[in-house]
């Protein structure tokens, strides 16, 4: 007749010792599984939040477009803010010892431009004249989808404004001081200084200009970095590239501001989570201690209840690794049983004490389903009632036949 | 080769008041076909002797030779597998596992390798020897005191074994079942078995063929009881 045979006839026959057993490995298995749960959930949800804040920055960075500037060191930014372009000028090269930098991690999407506010002499009134080049790719970062585009040498962009006011249309040519040039694009309305922006190749603007060789700008993305103060950090990084030959100032506040806000939720939440580990850290070795010495006593008590059944196998010529397997496979089975169930009531609390969680976030409960958690959990129990069994199962082993038969 | 040999065996149990000799000087010897009854008061020894016979019990001094082998300087294992296979246990208490049939009472002291055909048969003839086929099915508490008996009296048959080691196997039994307990293990000594009986029970004088008095651990020979 075999171990399991026997042990199962036992079970049945001792049931709230068993149900005592089982209560006790479910407990701490589906605290265990619950607490893992919960704090997968909050994680999930700390996600979902700091994903949409980040959407938002990208939506409205997006439509902000570059919102950080770097300017000539001598730039009087009074006037610059008065006249809306940088009346001094540096070398187009200092884009390109930026873009060559490997330590440039705050800035993406550098565009060299030129600006001016020039007068249109064929039609007598003044442009802003933007001399802009494609987007010049910082060699130690990944690609990413330029910003902006070139202009082509000899196409010319132009503002709404100036458009409408000169019924210019996309293909038509015109002329700008003596330039002729293929209208590429006619922007749509913006409301803005870009209403009466021509934009046209760099090279062309500096000659226009005569500053070859000169910007008077380059326009930066900041990314989306983890520090509070941003700013500063772009500046020392730039600074550091090159020297105090620039200053650089920030467009537009909304995106800065959603990226402090999204950075101080992931702070929050990564503290909360942290306190939630640390908790658990503490609660589940507790709850899994507490659970083992419960059982280590009831099996204990159940091998005291058994010992003239014990005498009886001693008698039978049973020997101390079938009586070691009786008591111990006995603490297994409390231990796998334990273990599947308290996976699922864990994980039907998890679920439960989560759900507005959930719901908010819009995260399927199957989410809390961690396989890793559930096989830890069916592997770990049945070793941990083992080891608990083990005391009683050696007092069993070690009992007297003797004295047991001889008892009444 | 005598089924038991004990030889001088003394052994003495230590309490704070003071010591008790439940074996002292104890020489015994049982041959095939012997039928020894050991007689005596409480405490006098009897359940020691049986179990030192059985393995259970080591003696502080003496030898105890078991089928030509001495018992206690086998290791756990040769001596569970000796008791296993050669030596059948009665016990006054009955000692069945409360949670198993009459069946598998009887089933779950088999210690052998015989097909599983054949045990089946072994049992189904046992249960039927001891009119105990209709309680097949049925757990120790829904048995009477007979009847658990003769269950545990099947158990120690279960394995075909030389010896039987039978502990006031009659102290809880009505005449009748007294004489049905008995009368099975004068057949099984008829049979060429050895039977060594510790009872209280002036009944086994008619069966048994050797007779011994037992007091403060001393066995000395006696003579039968008059029933």
């Amino acid at each position: 007749m075999g171990l399991w045979h026997l042990t199962w006839r036992e079970i049945k026959f001792r049931r709230t010792n068993f149900l005592l057993s089982l209560a006790a490995a479910t407990v701490a298995v589906a605290a265990s599984v619950a607490i893992v749960g919960m704090l997968r959930a909050q994680q999930l949800r700390t996600e979902h939040q700091l994903g949409k804040l980040d959407d938002e920055i990208r939506k409205i960075t997006k439509n902000m477009g570059f919102n950080i500037l770097i300017l000539p060191k001598n730039q009087n930014l009074v006037d610059f803010h008065a006249n809306d372009f940088a009346e001094q000028t540096m070398p187009e090269e200092y884009v390109h010892r930026i873009a060559e930098a490997p330590e440039v991690v705050t800035v993406a999407h550098l565009r060299p431009a030129l600006v001016r506010k020039v007068e249109w002499q064929e039609q007598g009134r003044p442009i802003i004249l933007m001399g802009v080049r494609g987007v010049v790719p910082l060699l130690h970062q990944n690609p990413k989808k330029p910003l902006a585009e070139p202009v082509p040498p000899g196409k010319i962009q132009l503002g709404s404004a100036l458009a409408q006011e000169y019924d210019l249309k996309t293909g038509q040519s015109m002329l700008l001081n003596g330039e002729t040039f293929e209208i590429e694009k006619v922007f749509a309305e913006r409301g803005t200084k870009d209403d009466i922006t021509a934009w046209i190749d760099l090279p062309a603007a500096q000659q226009m200009a005569g500053l070859p060789g000169r910007i008077n700008m380059i326009q930066a993305l900041e990314c989306n970095c983890s520090s509070i103060d941003r700013l500063a950090e772009i500046q020392a990084e730039i600074g550091g590239i090159l020297g105090n030959e620039v200053q650089v100032i920030e467009l537009a506040s909304q995106a800065i501001a959603r990226a402090k806000a999204r950075n101080e939720v992931a702070a929050e939440a990564a503290s909360q989570i942290a306190w939630w580990r640390r908790f658990a850290g503490a609660l589940i070795p507790l709850v899994v201690l507490a659970s083992g010495i419960w059982i280590g006593l009831l099996l204990l008590l159940n091998v005291r209840e058994r010992r003239n059944e014990i005498g009886l196998w001693r008698a039978l010529g049973w020997r101390t690794p079938r009586i070691l397997g009786l008591i111990v496979g006995k603490a297994l089975l409390i231990g796998v049983l334990g273990a599947l169930l308290g996976c699922l009531l864990g994980t039907l609390a998890a679920i439960g004490a989560s759900r507005s969680m959930l719901t908010a976030a819009e995260i399927p409960a199957t989410a809390l389903l961690l396989p890793t958690v559930l096989l830890v959990a069916v592997g770990i129990a049945p070793l941990l009632t083992g080891v608990a069994s083990w005391l009683p199962a050696v007092a069993a082993a070690r009992q007297d036949p003797a004295d047991a038969l001889r008892e009444d | 080769m005598k089924l038991i040999e004990l030889a001088h065996c003394f052994k003495n149990y230590h309490t704070p008041q003071r010591e008790i000799a439940a074996l002292d000087d104890v020489s015994l010897q049982l041959d095939r076909g012997d039928f020894v009854a050991v007689r005596g008061p409480s405490g006098c020894g009897k359940s020691t002797l049986l179990l030192a016979c059985g393995g259970m019990q080591r003696p502080d001094r003496g030898t105890v030779e078991v089928l030509g082998r001495p018992l206690y300087e086998l290791d756990d294992q040769a001596r569970s597998a000796l008791r296993s296979q050669h030596i059948g246990f009665v016990f006054q208490q009955f000692h069945l596992v409360p949670y198993l049939t009459v069946w598998e009472n009887v089933l779950v002291a088999y210690g052998g390798e015989q097909p599983r055909d054949k045990i089946v048969e072994r049992t189904h003839e046992l249960l039927a020897r001891f009119d105990l086929t209709q309680r097949a099915e049925h757990v120790p508490g829904k048995l009477s005191t007979g009847e658990r008996q003769r269950t545990a009296l099947a158990r120690a048959l279960i394995n075909s074994p030389e010896l039987i080691l039978a502990d006031e196997p009659t102290g809880n039994l009505d005449g009748q079942n007294a004489e049905i307990v008995l009368q099975a293990l004068a057949e099984f000594a008829d049979a060429g078995g050895g039977v060594l009986l510790v009872t209280h029970d002036q009944r086994s004088a008619g069966y048994a063929h050797k007779h011994y008095e037992m007091t403060a651990g001393r066995l000395m020979e006696g003579v039968a009881a008059t029933v």
